[in-house]
């Protein structure tokens, strides 16, 4: 399973090859939002209100996620980490790599306006249900070893970083639900990208958080 | 330019075109920045009622202590058998109080209030970025607002923790009888309104940022929208640290986890966790606890220049150190948690570098006072009643920041600590002044919400009863504080340090708080009355020169009409010399030609009758 990332990357070269090949690339459609939006030349940042909306969004989830790593960190007061991590830890960073991968080449092939990206939102929320998986064994092999919420306040934290990180995997999967629901709906292109755009970088930024947990716990362990 | 047109291509359409027909969608489940503004903005003020009914019955309790008050058994059921309040219905009306006020009341008001209403406003949008995630926001603080309510009448009482519940007293159940179901339902009704805050957040600051009309450059943006921006990101960044707290405070209560509980013996029983950390709940809980003092002042202060300058006639004084310093205090008040924690053992080399951090915030209040006393200098005063709330701002910020001073100042404020010093300074400074940039808001902006004026004569009346009585209130509690009184006391008959004689204070105090409380209710039936049947106001009844005035009264759905309006100068030109009128729009354009066509043109490109009175001239219409 360990071997997926470099699979996963020679399916990006592949898909890229084969996306400069064949696609048509027109010109992005001019979207006029005409009555609502109607200000020719609006005074605003030059990112569009949903990625900007999305980036403080993001802000928001990492001081969650720093007070939360901070608070660990002057718990634990200097200690070393309690107990090994288990090996399952590394399945679940290869699946989120894969995972960011995964939406990375979605996203490309939307831009290039090829329906073979719906398969890559599948390929995503496959992987992080089996991260949620890998997770779930992970707490079982720590429950096998005796290491429970209560045990210390190493499992303690591990716990509560991995549930709190695997409740927003959880929303990423709604994400990704949402994108399916715009391409079933075969809503205009503009939405689709939206909606992907947002997902992607919230997937991103998931996947990230996760790096730094183990990142957190490894350097506890040393 | 090229990018801007990319994103304006992508710009978010996720909101109706027509006019949402049904009552649900119209009234309810709106999307509409208005209608939502109004919602919280009723929500918060209800909140507020409960929370200022609270104040009385534990100032009763102070001033006439064990008090028989046999109707306050229908209030409370659980804590007032036979008429008294007990003690531990007096701690959870003191937490009740301080949740409902600063959450409840005067964040969901200024930014979900003011926020929603002025922001779209007066950046020229035609409705927030997000709406529907804005419609969600009023929601879920709703429902955070039915939970602190519920646990108001569960059987064991609301949380009675004080507002910050400190562990271990909010962690065990059997510590008090509002730490059981009452501190559970405190727990998650903040969680929910952390999660209402944030979506509200996002939107002022993306809205505020990228979709501002033509012109309007951030330079251009009345302080208002400044102060409800910065405070609404100090929200988004520091919300979280508490929401984390919550979270872990939950699993010490019901999982048995020792976050923050250390080894303790309760009532004889051991209660054996591993050695958690009180300390930790509270550099969490301050953490986010020290900018919500300026979530509440920022968008205040904002309110406040606003009035000033429009009703001195003046510019404001200093616009761009005005929004240097709304910055600059934002950003410090990210670094200045640990003046709260100087008592709990800290290291003093760390309550140095807080006292220091707590120190430089006064530089930039101390502009921004400067700043508004110089707007007022020498202006063309009108004491209309949102500008008496103004200049009642100023003073309370002034007499509240000064000692804030004092307690910023750790060798000051350890034997200050826990005084009512400590409750006069931050009501003054935090309820107070945001209170009155509230009422000054509210006098202010209801022609523009309801199309009517509030009565000025009850408005001023208003004005002085509540300002007088506030200073009966929180002055007399600073010579408490002096004398030692500590708060979140029961009852101070049998502490031999204190005087007999400061007795009369508490009743003082009480007095003039009821006295406030009575001019409260002059307010709601000022509200109420003019909302029904006031005089109709006019577009711009104060000639205001922002760009809500501009917009139809009420605003339609939508704001503009057919034309967004298009921003030409800065928000406070008032008594511009030369210029027929003592104020000029932000829509009137620089270059004027004294032909005389401007003002029909102005008319067409704001779309109603009356336009606005012009310059010494007109444009030559090409920003149409």
């Amino acid at each position: 399973m360990v071997i997926l990332t470099p699979m996963e990357v020679a399916m990006v070269t592949i898909a890229e090859k084969s996306a400069e090949r064949r696609a048509i690339v027109p010109p992005p459609p001019r979207r006029d939002d005409g009555w609502w939006n109607g200000s020719d030349d609006p005074q605003s940042l030059a990112v569009p209100s949903w990625q900007l909306g999305t980036w403080i969004g993001l802000g928001t989830l990492t001081v969650l996620f720093a007070a939360l790593s901070s608070a660990y960190i002057v718990r634990i007061g200097g200690e070393r980490l309690a107990f090994a991590l288990p090996q399952t830890v590394w399945l679940s960073t290869a699946l989120l790599i894969a995972n960011s991968v995964a939406l990375v080449v979605a996203r490309r092939l939307l831009e290039r306006r090829q329906r073979r990206f719906i398969r890559w939102l599948f390929v995503s929320a496959g992987i992080g249900i089996a991260f949620l998986a890998a997770q779930a064994i992970t707490w079982q092999i720590m429950a096998g070893q005796g290491l429970f919420l209560t045990t210390n306040p190493h499992s303690s934290f591990f716990y509560v970083l991995t549930v709190v990180h695997g409740a927003h995997v959880l929303g990423g999967l709604v994400a990704l639900g949402r994108c399916m629901y715009h391409v079933r709906q075969r809503s205009p292109l503009s939405r689709m990208r939206r909606a992907l755009g947002m997902t992607a970088t919230y997937w991103h930024f998931v996947d990230a958080v996760w790096l730094w947990i183990v990142a957190l716990f490894l350097w506890t362990s040393l | 330019m090229e990018t801007t047109s990319i994103a304006h291509a992508e710009a978010p359409v996720e909101v109706h075109h027509h006019e949402p027909q049904s009552f649900w969608t119209k009234y309810v489940f709106s999307q509409d920045h208005k209608v939502i503004a109004m919602q919280y903005m009723i929500t918060a003020l209800v909140m507020g009622f409960i929370g200022m009914v609270m104040s009385w019955i534990f100032r009763i309790q102070l001033a006439w202590p064990e008090h028989n008050l046999p109707f306050l058994r229908f209030l409370m059921p659980t804590n007032m058998e036979s008429g008294t309040l007990q003690t531990p219905g007096y701690y959870m009306l003191v937490t009740m109080h301080g949740t409902i006020m600063i959450f409840f009341l005067l964040t969901a008001i200024l930014t979900g209030g003011f926020g929603n209403f002025l922001i779209p406003l007066q950046v020229g949008a035609r409705d927030m970025a997000f709406p529907f995630l804005n419609m969600l926001s009023y929601w879920f603080y709703f429902l955070s607002c039915v939970v602190i309510t519920a646990s108001l009448f569960v059987t064991t009482g609301a949380a009675s923790a004080g507002w910050t519940s400190y562990p271990p007293l909010s962690a065990i159940a059997k510590a008090t009888p509002g730490s059981g179901l009452g501190q559970d339902l405190w727990l998650i009704s903040i969680a929910l309104f952390i999660v209402a805050s944030t979506m509200g957040s996002l939107n002022y600051v993306t809205t505020a940022l990228n979709m501002r009309a033509k012109g309007m450059t951030l330079m251009r943006m009345p302080l208002t929208v400044w102060g409800i921006i910065v405070a609404a990101m100090l929200g988004l960044f520091a919300f979280p640290a508490l929401f984390a707290g919550a979270v872990l405070l939950l699993l010490d209560r019901h999982l048995g986890t020792s976050f923050f509980l250390p080894y303790l013996v309760v009532g004889g029983e051991h209660i054996v966790r591993n050695d958690g950390s009180p300390l930790l709940w509270q550099h969490l809980f301050w953490f986010l606890g020290h900018p919500e003092v300026y979530i509440l002042i920022l968008p205040a202060m904002g309110i406040t220049s606003e009035i000033l300058s429009n009703g001195a006639r003046k510019p404001i004084f200093g616009y761009k150190v005005m929004v240097g310093s709304i910055a600059a205090i934002g950003f410090l008040s990210f670094i200045v948690w640990g003046h709260h924690m100087f008592v709990s053992g800290m290291n003093p080399w760390l309550g140095f570098a807080f006292v220091i951090t707590t120190l430089i915030i006064a530089i930039p209040s101390a502009i921004k006072t400067f700043n508004w006393l110089g707007t007022l200098w020498k202006g063309n005063i009108r004491f209309t009643t949102p500008m008496l709330f103004a200049i009642g701002f100023i003073s309370t910020f002034v007499t509240g920041g000064l000692t804030g001073l004092f307690l910023g100042n750790s060798a000051l404020d350890i034997p200050l600590h826990d005084t009512y010093f400590v409750v006069a300074h931050f009501h003054v400074v935090m309820g107070l002044s945001s209170v009155f940039g509230i009422f000054g808001g509210i006098y202010y902006w209801f022609p523009k919400m309801t199309g009517r004026m509030m009565n000025e004569l009850w408005g001023k009346v208003h004005f002085w009863l509540t300002f007088v009585g506030s200073y009966g209130v929180f002055w007399t509690m600073h010579y408490l504080g002096f004398m030692g009184m500590p708060r979140r006391y029961y009852s101070y008959e049998s502490y031999q340090f204190l005087p007999p004689d400061m007795h009369v204070l508490q009743v003082i105090i009480t007095v003039s708080a009821l006295i406030v409380g009575a001019a409260q209710f002059i307010f709601i039936v000022n509200f109420i009355g003019s909302w029904l049947r006031g005089k109709k106001a006019p577009d711009n009844p104060w000639q205001a020169t922002t760009l809500e005035w501009q917009a139809p009264t009420p605003p339609p759905h939508g704001n503009w009409g057919p034309t967004l309006p298009v921003v030409h100068r800065w928000p406070y030109d008032y008594s511009v010399p030369g210029a027929s009128a003592d104020f000029v729009p932000q829509t009137v354009p620089v270059e004027v030609e004294p032909t005389g066509e401007h003002h029909r043109v102005a008319v067409a490109v704001n779309g109603h009758a009356h336009g606005h009175p012009h310059t010494n001239g007109s444009g030559n219409g090409h920003h149409s």
